[in-house]
């Protein structure tokens, strides 16, 4: 597992901000915005590959992967004799929109053709694989705020259905000017660090990272001699069919896709030890996915949000959440879902207020996007597993 | 396990639906539209027809809906109604899978445009929900009521390709009865420029596949494409799905009935194509009808898909440069147990789908 985001630059930094309860929003400092919303920028980040050509996602991703690839044992050379698959989910990285380009189209008709070349051949999944100089099966999901789980469900199906023996899968974003305006003007920016299911709740702040897995089939592993401590053992996704922005009512889609991870599984609901909530700070959100773990979990089950320490990383959202699951269960503990205070009296669950120890296998991380998307991963620890 | 391509609906210059799709192809080639940039440079486009995104049947779910989403939801629903799939249908059980090489840049530059125009804490919500990679899947799901996984993949190559392949995996490990794939991409007065700036025109409008050449000419084009894909076949089906290749490989099947080449004039350099034409009895290309889109595979494959279907071989439109290649030059019906589509990617590597007769 691999994770850069603004509570770490590693899955080591970022255990130790969680440990400590830590986060550290504030203002935007990598491009000129009116607007004043605290941001969760990763700081102290320095581009490390020239191959990039300045594409903030695809470092970010590629840092993540290199974490990620390492706490697998894995180097870059042992990729080129295995079928790989790169399957990553973005949002920003995979729009023509590079506002300097437009200005000058709009100002002279005219305008340089480099943003666009960037746009052809950087579309993330295939960077990151010719960064890697490998032969991949590459995929880059746009489903919003739920690709990075998407994209992590779909290298599960490509090793379950024998295309790869490995995939690198997760999600990546960079902070934009077009969300951070366009989630203004939705009314969902939050003037203040974010406060996930918190009664006084007021939005989200958008945050930037990158979270990657490594998946590997069982037989790759045991070919090299790897026994990996965590599985991903279900995964689940449904639409809402409802709306292209608020989620359906009583969260059809989010129940379904949760249903579908525990079947998968073969987990029973009382067997999962927490759920890594989506958790954005927004009303409907937090409002709709919490009365579904509520009614699904019932309301004593372990929730936390971790975007109180992330902000909200959009396409990254998903992988880095899922690491930060397989994170907690590897350690056996759970940070506090930072900024929640106060219980809304609509929403059943009570997240978590402290550090909590854990005890058990099973946990799930759950997603939920613009156009109804709704994606649960069934993360577990092998220890345990039936042989 | 097999899957079969169970309906079909297309929106593209040949304009709405499987008709009019036939239509073209009997048609042969047409001179495109030529449109004059704001510098006043003339340039040949194959865009929708007038009025093919008009439909007050569909009105009410996608009045708001941007262009790309409408293209989207208007291939997607007739795919859907041409596989006469039975009312009571579980929608849980139908899922959808949208690609796209370029997204909706269209409602990202307006969105740009109100940021500079109006300033960041002035935009519409709604041109910037509508820019969201993943507005185009969320009009065809809720309108057409599809409840089961939704996805949205915007990749410049091969993104149907991957399509297929997961939409497969997801018949055959029961997770849908029937999953809509599709894709689309769109023009516009920035794409315009993007073309202008990047493409070549061909001098007389018309596009030559079968040229070959280092350095090919290009007609911009857009459109939308949707299949049905189902693990049971219907008395209507179109073909099956065979195989579907992304990475270095060669498809082992046997000699494909009819070789569809996919050169458009979006690559720098078409030579490539030329090292194809061992594989196949007989060869076509029919971008001269779609024009060049670098998605443009999902159109391509609807051609295809209504040849296995009527086992008719549609001549290719634009035949100039092939040469003693054998082509298909002539529409007749003819015996077709297979067709593969071939598209290059610029770094070499080749996209090939398979697909073969129903039955």
């Amino acid at each position: 597992m691999g994770a850069v985001s603004a509570p770490g630059l590693t899955t080591a930094e970022t255990l130790a901000s969680f440990r400590a309860a830590r986060r550290q929003p504030g203002k935007l400092t990598l491009f000129e915005s009116p607007l004043d919303l605290p941001v969760f920028e990763v700081t102290r980040f320095e581009a490390a590959h020239p191959y990039s050509d300045g594409v903030r996602t695809l470092e970010l991703t590629l840092h993540a992967v290199r974490e990620a690839l390492a706490d697998a044992a894995l180097d870059a050379s042992m990729l080129v004799s295995a079928r790989v698959g790169v399957c990553l989910g973005t949002t920003v990285a995979s729009q023509l929109n590079d506002l300097a380009f437009y200005r000058s189209y709009k100002a002279t008709g005219s305008a340089s053709m480099d943003p666009v070349r960037r746009y052809l051949k950087g579309n993330l999944a295939d960077a990151v694989a010719a960064h890697l100089g490998i032969q991949a099966l590459t995929v880059t999901v746009t489903n919003a705020c739920s690709s990075g789980a998407d994209a992590i469900a779909i290298g599960a199906q490509w090793i379950d259905a024998g295309l790869c023996d490995l995939v690198l899968a997760g999600g990546a974003d960079e902070l934009n000017r077009v969300p951070l305006s366009g989630f203004h003007a939705l009314g969902l920016g939050c003037p203040f660090p974010c406060t996930p299911f918190d009664k006084h709740r007021q939005g989200l702040n958008l945050g930037e990272g990158a979270g990657v897995l490594v998946l590997e089939s069982p037989a790759h592993a045991a070919a090299r001699g790897y026994a990996p401590d965590l599985s991903l053992y279900g995964h689940g996704a449904a639409c809402d069919a409802h709306h292209l922005t608020a989620p359906h009512p009583e969260g059809r889609g989010l129940r379904a896709a949760v249903c579908q991870a525990l079947a998968l599984a073969r987990v029973r609901p009382e067997e999962i030890v927490f759920v890594n909530a989506h958790g954005t700070g927004t009303q409907e959100n937090d409002l709709i996915e919490g009365n579904v773990i509520a009614a699904l979990f019932g309301p004593s089950l372990h929730v936390l949000s971790t975007k109180g320490y992330t902000g909200h990383t959009l396409g990254a959202a998903g992988g880095l959440e899922a690491v930060f699951t397989g994170l907690a269960l590897r350690e056996g503990w759970l940070p506090p879902s930072i900024g929640f205070s106060e219980q809304d009296e609509r929403i059943p669950i009570t997240p978590l207020r402290e550090h909590m120890e854990i005890h058990g296998r099973f946990a799930i991380s759950t997603s939920l996007a613009f156009g109804g998307n709704n994606t649960a991963l069934l993360l577990g620890l092998t220890k345990g597993e039936a042989q | 396990m097999t899957s079969f391509l169970n309906g079909l609906g297309i929106v593209a210059a040949t304009g709405r639906g499987t008709d009019s799709l036939r239509s073209a192809l009997l048609s042969g080639w047409q001179p495109p539209v030529t449109i004059t940039l704001p510098d006043d440079h003339k340039l040949p486009v194959y865009p929708l027809p007038p009025g093919a995104l008009e439909d007050k049947s569909l009105g009410r779910n996608v009045r708001r809906a941007d262009r790309l989403s409408k293209m989207a939801v208007f291939a997607a629903a007739d795919a859907l109604i041409d596989a006469q799939l039975p009312p009571d249908l579980d929608r849980r059980r139908i899922g959808l899978i949208v690609t796209s090489a370029f997204g909706s840049h269209a409602t990202t530059f307006q969105f740009l445009d109100e940021i500079l125009t109006y300033g960041d804490a002035a935009v519409s919500p709604t041109v910037f929900s509508h820019s969201v990679q993943n507005a185009a899947a969320a009009y065809v799901a809720s309108t057409l009521d599809l409840q089961g996984p939704v996805l949205t993949l915007t990749q410049v190559h091969f993104a149907f390709h991957h399509a297929l392949l997961l939409a497969r995996q997801w018949l055959a490990a029961g997770q849908c009865d029937h999953v809509l794939v599709g894709g689309m991409d769109e023009l516009g007065s920035v794409m315009h420029f993007i073309c202008r700036s990047l493409l070549r025109a061909p001098m007389d409008g018309k596009l030559r596949p079968f040229a070959f050449a280092k350095d090919p000419a290009a007609i911009p084009g857009e459109g939308s494409a949707f299949f049905l894909l189902s693990s049971t076949p219907r008395p209507g089906s179109y073909a099956r799905l065979g195989q579907i290749m992304t990475t270095p490989g060669s498809i082992p099947a046997t000699t494909p009935g009819l070789h569809i080449l996919e050169a458009d004039g979006t690559l720098t350099d078409e030579s490539g194509y030329a090292n194809l034409t061992t594989v196949g009895t007989q060869f076509a290309a029919y971008a001269p009808l779609f024009g060049s889109m670098t998605g443009g595979t999902p159109l391509q494959a609807g051609a295809a898909a209504l040849m296995l279907k009527e086992q008719v071989c549609f001549a290719t439109p634009v035949t100039d440069g092939a040469n003693a290649l054998p082509l298909c030059r002539a529409t007749a019906p003819q015996p077709l147990a297979s067709v593969l589509l071939t598209r290059l990617h610029c770094n070499g590597t080749a996209g090939q789908i398979q697909l073969l007769a129903p039955f």
